[in-house]
Protein backbone atom coordinates (compact mmCIF):
# COMPACT_ATOMS: atom_id res chain seq x y z
CA UNK A 1 0.00 0.00 0.00
CA UNK A 2 1.46 3.47 -0.63
CA UNK A 3 0.46 6.72 -0.15
CA UNK A 4 -1.30 9.34 -2.44
CA UNK A 5 0.04 13.13 -1.33
CA UNK A 6 -2.32 16.17 -1.88
CA UNK A 7 -0.46 18.79 0.25
CA UNK A 8 2.29 20.45 3.08
CA UNK A 9 1.18 22.31 5.36
CA UNK A 10 3.47 24.06 8.96
CA UNK A 11 0.22 25.07 10.30
CA UNK A 12 -0.56 22.78 12.97
CA UNK A 13 -4.25 23.96 13.37
CA UNK A 14 -4.83 22.81 9.53
CA UNK A 15 -8.09 19.97 9.01
CA UNK A 16 -9.08 18.23 5.95
CA UNK A 17 -13.02 18.20 7.09
CA UNK A 18 -14.31 14.44 7.31
CA UNK A 19 -16.76 14.89 4.34
CA UNK A 20 -13.49 15.90 2.07
CA UNK A 21 -12.72 12.43 0.30
CA UNK A 22 -9.67 11.99 -1.35
CA UNK A 23 -8.46 9.85 -5.18
CA UNK A 24 -10.86 7.56 -5.50
CA UNK A 25 -12.98 8.21 -2.92
CA UNK A 26 -10.11 7.50 -0.04
CA UNK A 27 -10.43 8.86 3.28
CA UNK A 28 -7.70 11.78 3.47
CA UNK A 29 -5.82 11.66 6.85
CA UNK A 30 -2.79 14.27 7.90
CA UNK A 31 0.36 12.66 8.53
CA UNK A 32 2.89 14.75 10.90
CA UNK A 33 6.79 14.78 9.88
CA UNK A 34 9.07 16.52 10.86
CA UNK A 35 6.80 20.04 11.98
CA UNK A 36 5.13 19.76 8.79
CA UNK A 37 1.73 18.06 8.31
CA UNK A 38 1.20 16.44 4.80
CA UNK A 39 -2.34 15.56 3.71
CA UNK A 40 -2.08 11.94 2.40
CA UNK A 41 -4.90 9.08 1.55
CA UNK A 42 -3.95 5.35 0.97
CA UNK A 43 -3.18 4.03 -2.34
CA UNK A 44 -2.92 0.68 -4.40
CA UNK A 45 0.14 0.70 -6.37
CA UNK A 46 -1.31 1.18 -9.74
CA UNK A 47 -0.63 4.61 -11.72
CA UNK A 48 -2.81 6.85 -11.03
CA UNK A 49 -5.25 7.36 -13.85
CA UNK A 50 -6.14 10.90 -14.88
CA UNK A 51 -9.74 11.01 -14.89
CA UNK A 52 -12.51 13.75 -14.39
CA UNK A 53 -13.12 12.86 -10.79
CA UNK A 54 -9.91 11.60 -9.31
CA UNK A 55 -8.18 15.70 -11.08
CA UNK A 56 -11.72 17.23 -9.12
CA UNK A 57 -10.67 15.21 -6.00
CA UNK A 58 -7.16 16.02 -5.86
CA UNK A 59 -8.17 19.74 -6.23
CA UNK A 60 -11.10 19.28 -3.61
CA UNK A 61 -8.95 17.86 -1.28
CA UNK A 62 -6.43 20.60 -1.79
CA UNK A 63 -9.16 23.77 -1.70
CA UNK A 64 -10.20 22.67 1.48
CA UNK A 65 -7.23 23.59 3.49
CA UNK A 66 -6.73 26.57 1.05
CA UNK A 67 -9.81 27.70 2.62
CA UNK A 68 -7.50 27.87 6.08
CA UNK A 69 -4.27 28.38 5.19
CA UNK A 70 -1.97 28.56 2.24
CA UNK A 71 -0.35 24.78 1.59
CA UNK A 72 2.02 23.84 -0.77
CA UNK A 73 -0.07 21.93 -3.25
CA UNK A 74 1.66 18.61 -4.37
CA UNK A 75 1.09 18.20 -8.46
CA UNK A 76 -1.51 16.04 -9.42
CA UNK A 77 -0.15 12.01 -9.49
CA UNK A 78 2.56 11.37 -6.32
CA UNK A 79 2.28 7.89 -5.49
CA UNK A 80 4.79 6.93 -2.49
CA UNK A 81 5.83 4.86 0.04
CA UNK A 82 5.45 6.28 3.35
CA UNK A 83 9.26 5.64 3.96
CA UNK A 84 9.93 7.26 1.03
CA UNK A 85 7.52 10.29 1.89
CA UNK A 86 9.23 11.00 5.19
CA UNK A 87 12.75 10.80 3.66
CA UNK A 88 11.78 13.26 1.31
CA UNK A 89 10.21 15.73 4.29
CA UNK A 90 13.27 15.51 6.28
CA UNK A 91 16.09 16.32 3.49
CA UNK A 92 13.87 18.74 2.04
CA UNK A 93 12.41 20.05 5.81
CA UNK A 94 14.19 23.39 5.27
CA UNK A 95 13.29 24.17 1.55
CA UNK A 96 9.80 23.43 2.26
CA UNK A 97 9.58 25.54 5.19
CA UNK A 98 11.18 28.48 3.46
CA UNK A 99 8.80 28.11 0.60
CA UNK A 100 5.74 28.01 2.87
CA UNK A 101 6.66 31.06 4.61
CA UNK A 102 7.51 32.78 1.17
CA UNK A 103 3.82 31.45 0.12
CA UNK A 104 2.16 32.38 3.71
CA UNK A 105 -1.17 34.20 3.08
CA UNK A 106 -0.87 34.69 -0.40
CA UNK A 107 -2.80 32.83 -3.42
CA UNK A 108 -2.02 32.45 -7.31
CA UNK A 109 -4.02 34.11 -9.95
CA UNK A 110 -3.87 32.98 -13.40
CA UNK A 111 -4.09 34.71 -16.41
CA UNK A 112 -4.34 33.65 -20.12
CA UNK A 113 -4.34 36.20 -22.50
CA UNK A 114 -5.40 34.94 -26.13
CA UNK A 115 -4.52 36.80 -29.55
CA UNK A 116 -7.14 36.61 -32.22
CA UNK A 117 -6.39 34.75 -35.07
CA UNK A 118 -6.02 38.32 -37.12
CA UNK A 119 -3.71 39.19 -34.45
CA UNK A 120 -1.10 36.61 -35.86
CA UNK A 121 -1.79 37.71 -39.28
CA UNK A 122 -1.19 40.61 -38.99
CA UNK A 123 2.27 39.99 -37.66
CA UNK A 124 2.87 37.66 -40.21
CA UNK A 125 2.28 40.29 -42.82
CA UNK A 126 4.36 43.06 -41.31
CA UNK A 127 7.02 40.96 -42.54
CA UNK A 128 7.35 42.21 -46.30
CA UNK A 129 11.36 40.64 -46.61
CA UNK A 130 13.35 43.50 -48.84
CA UNK A 131 13.45 41.87 -52.42
CA UNK A 132 15.43 43.76 -54.27
CA UNK A 133 16.75 43.13 -58.19
CA UNK A 134 19.67 41.59 -57.08
CA UNK A 135 18.06 39.18 -54.88
CA UNK A 136 15.48 38.40 -57.80
CA UNK A 137 18.55 38.15 -60.18
CA UNK A 138 19.70 35.17 -57.96
CA UNK A 139 16.54 33.75 -57.12
CA UNK A 140 16.41 33.07 -60.55
CA UNK A 141 19.49 31.18 -60.67
CA UNK A 142 18.40 28.44 -58.15
CA UNK A 143 15.88 26.93 -55.81
CA UNK A 144 18.52 27.06 -53.34
CA UNK A 145 18.28 30.86 -53.01
CA UNK A 146 14.39 30.68 -53.09
CA UNK A 147 14.42 28.40 -50.00
CA UNK A 148 17.25 30.59 -48.11
CA UNK A 149 14.79 33.31 -49.18
CA UNK A 150 11.56 31.57 -47.76
CA UNK A 151 13.56 30.49 -44.53
CA UNK A 152 14.61 33.93 -44.35
CA UNK A 153 11.27 35.48 -44.14
CA UNK A 154 10.01 32.25 -41.78
CA UNK A 155 12.78 33.52 -39.35
CA UNK A 156 11.79 37.00 -39.39
CA UNK A 157 7.70 36.20 -39.00
CA UNK A 158 8.80 33.96 -35.92
CA UNK A 159 10.81 36.47 -33.88
CA UNK A 160 7.80 39.11 -35.12
CA UNK A 161 5.50 36.95 -33.56
CA UNK A 162 7.84 36.23 -30.36
CA UNK A 163 8.34 40.28 -30.26
CA UNK A 164 5.01 40.95 -30.15
CA UNK A 165 4.17 38.31 -27.46
CA UNK A 166 7.18 39.35 -25.47
CA UNK A 167 5.61 42.82 -25.35
CA UNK A 168 2.13 41.53 -24.23
CA UNK A 169 3.25 39.79 -20.98
CA UNK A 170 5.86 42.49 -20.31
CA UNK A 171 2.80 44.94 -20.50
CA UNK A 172 0.82 42.69 -18.37
CA UNK A 173 3.43 42.69 -15.69
CA UNK A 174 4.21 46.32 -15.96
CA UNK A 175 -0.08 46.79 -15.12
CA UNK A 176 0.14 44.09 -12.37
CA UNK A 177 3.40 44.82 -11.24
CA UNK A 178 2.46 46.92 -8.13
CA UNK A 179 0.03 44.38 -6.62
CA UNK A 180 1.98 41.09 -7.58
CA UNK A 181 5.11 39.16 -5.45
CA UNK A 182 6.05 37.23 -8.39
CA UNK A 183 5.02 35.95 -11.71
CA UNK A 184 5.75 32.54 -14.12
CA UNK A 185 5.07 33.84 -17.39
CA UNK A 186 5.15 31.54 -20.26
CA UNK A 187 4.77 33.09 -23.97
CA UNK A 188 3.82 31.03 -26.54
CA UNK A 189 4.00 33.47 -29.93
CA UNK A 190 3.39 30.50 -32.61
CA UNK A 191 -0.22 29.82 -30.40
CA UNK A 192 -3.43 31.61 -29.85
CA UNK A 193 -2.88 31.61 -26.33
CA UNK A 194 -0.33 33.83 -26.52
CA UNK A 195 0.76 34.31 -22.87
CA UNK A 196 -0.19 32.38 -19.61
CA UNK A 197 0.65 33.80 -16.62
CA UNK A 198 0.62 32.89 -12.66
CA UNK A 199 0.52 35.60 -10.20
CA UNK A 200 1.38 35.07 -6.78
CA UNK A 201 -0.79 37.40 -4.82
CA UNK A 202 -1.17 38.44 -1.22
CA UNK A 203 -4.66 38.10 -0.17
CA UNK A 204 -4.57 41.24 1.39
CA UNK A 205 -3.84 42.87 -1.98
CA UNK A 206 -6.49 40.36 -3.99
CA UNK A 207 -8.96 43.73 -4.24
CA UNK A 208 -5.97 45.68 -5.68
CA UNK A 209 -4.70 43.25 -8.20
CA UNK A 210 -8.46 42.78 -9.28
CA UNK A 211 -8.44 46.27 -9.91
CA UNK A 212 -5.60 46.56 -11.76
CA UNK A 213 -6.36 43.64 -13.94
CA UNK A 214 -9.79 45.32 -14.92
CA UNK A 215 -8.14 48.40 -16.05
CA UNK A 216 -5.10 46.27 -18.14
CA UNK A 217 -8.34 44.64 -19.77
CA UNK A 218 -9.94 47.76 -20.90
CA UNK A 219 -6.63 49.13 -22.16
CA UNK A 220 -6.47 46.21 -24.70
CA UNK A 221 -9.96 45.03 -26.62
CA UNK A 222 -8.13 43.23 -29.20
CA UNK A 223 -6.95 41.01 -26.76
CA UNK A 224 -8.94 38.09 -24.99
CA UNK A 225 -8.34 37.31 -21.24
CA UNK A 226 -9.02 34.18 -19.51
CA UNK A 227 -8.84 34.73 -15.66
CA UNK A 228 -9.33 32.64 -12.98
CA UNK A 229 -8.64 32.15 -8.95
CA UNK A 230 -7.76 32.54 -6.14
CA UNK A 231 -5.81 29.06 -6.83
CA UNK A 232 -3.27 27.31 -3.94
CA UNK A 233 -0.46 27.80 -5.11
CA UNK A 234 0.71 25.23 -7.44
CA UNK A 235 2.70 27.39 -9.85
CA UNK A 236 5.21 28.17 -7.25
CA UNK A 237 5.09 25.19 -5.06
CA UNK A 238 7.97 22.89 -6.68
CA UNK A 239 11.02 23.26 -4.93
CA UNK A 240 13.39 21.22 -7.05
CA UNK A 241 12.51 22.66 -10.11
CA UNK A 242 13.70 26.02 -8.95
CA UNK A 243 16.42 24.15 -7.17
CA UNK A 244 17.59 23.00 -10.94
CA UNK A 245 16.86 26.11 -12.74
CA UNK A 246 18.53 28.21 -10.50
CA UNK A 247 21.56 25.81 -10.94
CA UNK A 248 21.03 25.29 -14.79
CA UNK A 249 21.05 21.24 -14.27
CA UNK A 250 17.78 20.89 -16.27
CA UNK B 1 -17.44 21.57 -8.02
CA UNK B 2 -17.32 25.16 -7.30
CA UNK B 3 -16.35 27.13 -9.84
CA UNK B 4 -12.93 29.46 -9.04
CA UNK B 5 -13.33 31.69 -11.99
CA UNK B 6 -14.57 35.22 -11.28
CA UNK B 7 -14.49 36.27 -14.53
CA UNK B 8 -14.42 34.41 -17.82
CA UNK B 9 -14.68 36.29 -21.43
CA UNK B 10 -17.03 34.58 -23.24
CA UNK B 11 -16.06 36.12 -26.52
CA UNK B 12 -15.31 34.37 -30.41
CA UNK B 13 -12.61 32.15 -29.15
CA UNK B 14 -14.47 30.69 -26.06
CA UNK B 15 -17.78 30.82 -27.58
CA UNK B 16 -19.76 27.16 -27.31
CA UNK B 17 -17.96 26.38 -23.82
CA UNK B 18 -19.92 26.08 -20.65
CA UNK B 19 -18.56 28.34 -17.37
CA UNK B 20 -18.40 24.66 -15.84
CA UNK B 21 -15.95 23.30 -18.62
CA UNK B 22 -13.44 26.37 -18.47
CA UNK B 23 -13.21 25.91 -14.72
CA UNK B 24 -12.41 22.20 -15.27
CA UNK B 25 -10.01 23.36 -18.08
CA UNK B 26 -8.41 25.13 -15.72
CA UNK B 27 -8.48 22.74 -12.74
CA UNK B 28 -6.49 20.53 -15.39
CA UNK B 29 -4.20 23.15 -15.76
CA UNK B 30 -3.23 23.79 -12.70
CA UNK B 31 -3.16 20.26 -11.01
CA UNK B 32 -1.23 18.33 -13.67
CA UNK B 33 1.17 20.95 -15.07
CA UNK B 34 2.19 22.50 -11.68
CA UNK B 35 2.41 21.67 -7.80
CA UNK B 36 5.28 20.02 -5.48
CA UNK B 37 6.61 16.99 -7.17
CA UNK B 38 8.35 14.48 -4.95
CA UNK B 39 10.05 11.97 -7.25
CA UNK B 40 11.91 13.59 -10.16
CA UNK B 41 8.67 11.99 -12.61
CA UNK B 42 5.39 11.19 -11.96
CA UNK B 43 3.44 8.07 -13.63
CA UNK B 44 -0.10 8.46 -14.56
CA UNK B 45 -2.20 6.82 -16.47
CA UNK B 46 -4.72 8.63 -19.69
CA UNK B 47 -6.85 5.24 -20.86
CA UNK B 48 -4.71 3.06 -19.59
CA UNK B 49 -1.52 4.06 -21.42
CA UNK B 50 1.00 5.22 -18.91
CA UNK B 51 2.91 8.64 -18.93
CA UNK B 52 5.91 9.63 -17.09
CA UNK B 53 5.70 13.41 -18.54
CA UNK B 54 2.25 15.75 -18.74
CA UNK B 55 2.72 18.37 -21.03
CA UNK B 56 -0.51 20.31 -21.68
CA UNK B 57 -1.36 23.51 -23.76
CA UNK B 58 -4.85 22.26 -21.99
CA UNK B 59 -7.27 25.70 -23.12
CA UNK B 60 -6.20 26.10 -26.32
CA UNK B 61 -6.22 22.15 -27.44
CA UNK B 62 -9.29 21.67 -25.48
CA UNK B 63 -11.24 24.79 -27.34
CA UNK B 64 -9.71 23.61 -30.75
CA UNK B 65 -10.92 19.62 -30.05
CA UNK B 66 -14.52 20.86 -28.63
CA UNK B 67 -14.85 23.36 -31.88
CA UNK B 68 -13.80 19.98 -34.15
CA UNK B 69 -16.41 17.87 -31.85
CA UNK B 70 -19.04 20.33 -32.35
CA UNK B 71 -18.50 21.05 -35.99
CA UNK B 72 -18.38 16.91 -36.29
CA UNK B 73 -21.77 16.75 -35.07
CA UNK B 74 -23.49 19.58 -36.67
CA UNK B 75 -21.87 17.73 -40.04
CA UNK B 76 -23.17 14.32 -38.89
CA UNK B 77 -26.70 15.99 -37.90
CA UNK B 78 -26.52 17.48 -41.82
CA UNK B 79 -25.79 14.20 -42.94
CA UNK B 80 -28.38 12.28 -40.86
CA UNK B 81 -31.01 14.68 -41.71
CA UNK B 82 -30.10 14.98 -45.83
CA UNK B 83 -30.69 11.16 -45.48
CA UNK B 84 -33.56 10.97 -43.61
CA UNK B 85 -34.80 13.66 -46.24
CA UNK B 86 -33.41 11.07 -49.22
CA UNK B 87 -35.00 7.83 -47.72
CA UNK B 88 -38.27 9.56 -47.16
CA UNK B 89 -38.37 10.62 -50.73
CA UNK B 90 -37.60 7.46 -51.88
CA UNK B 91 -39.91 5.79 -49.78
CA UNK B 92 -43.01 7.95 -51.13
CA UNK B 93 -42.04 7.41 -54.17
CA UNK B 94 -41.78 3.54 -53.96
CA UNK B 95 -45.54 4.18 -52.27
CA UNK B 96 -46.65 5.89 -55.69
CA UNK B 97 -45.08 3.49 -57.96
Amino acid sequence: MKLYAYFVSDDPGVQVPESVTGVGGSAVRLMKAEDLLVGVSETDDAPVAITRDNVVAHERVVRSVFEQTTPLPFRFGNVVGEKQLRSYLHSHQEALQSRLLFLRDCVEMSVKVIWQTSDQVSAETEVVPVITDSYLDHAKGGVGVGFLMAKRQEILRDQMLANKATDIASWLKERLGGSIRKDQVSVRPRDKLVAAAAHLVARSDLERYRGELDKARAERPELHFLTSGPWPPYSFANIDLEFKTHFGVS
Amino acid sequence: MTSPFESVMADAELEGLEESDLSLLETLDHVLNSGLVIAGEITISVADIDLIFVGLNVLVSSVEKAHEVLRDRERRAAMTTSSESEVSAREAQHEIE
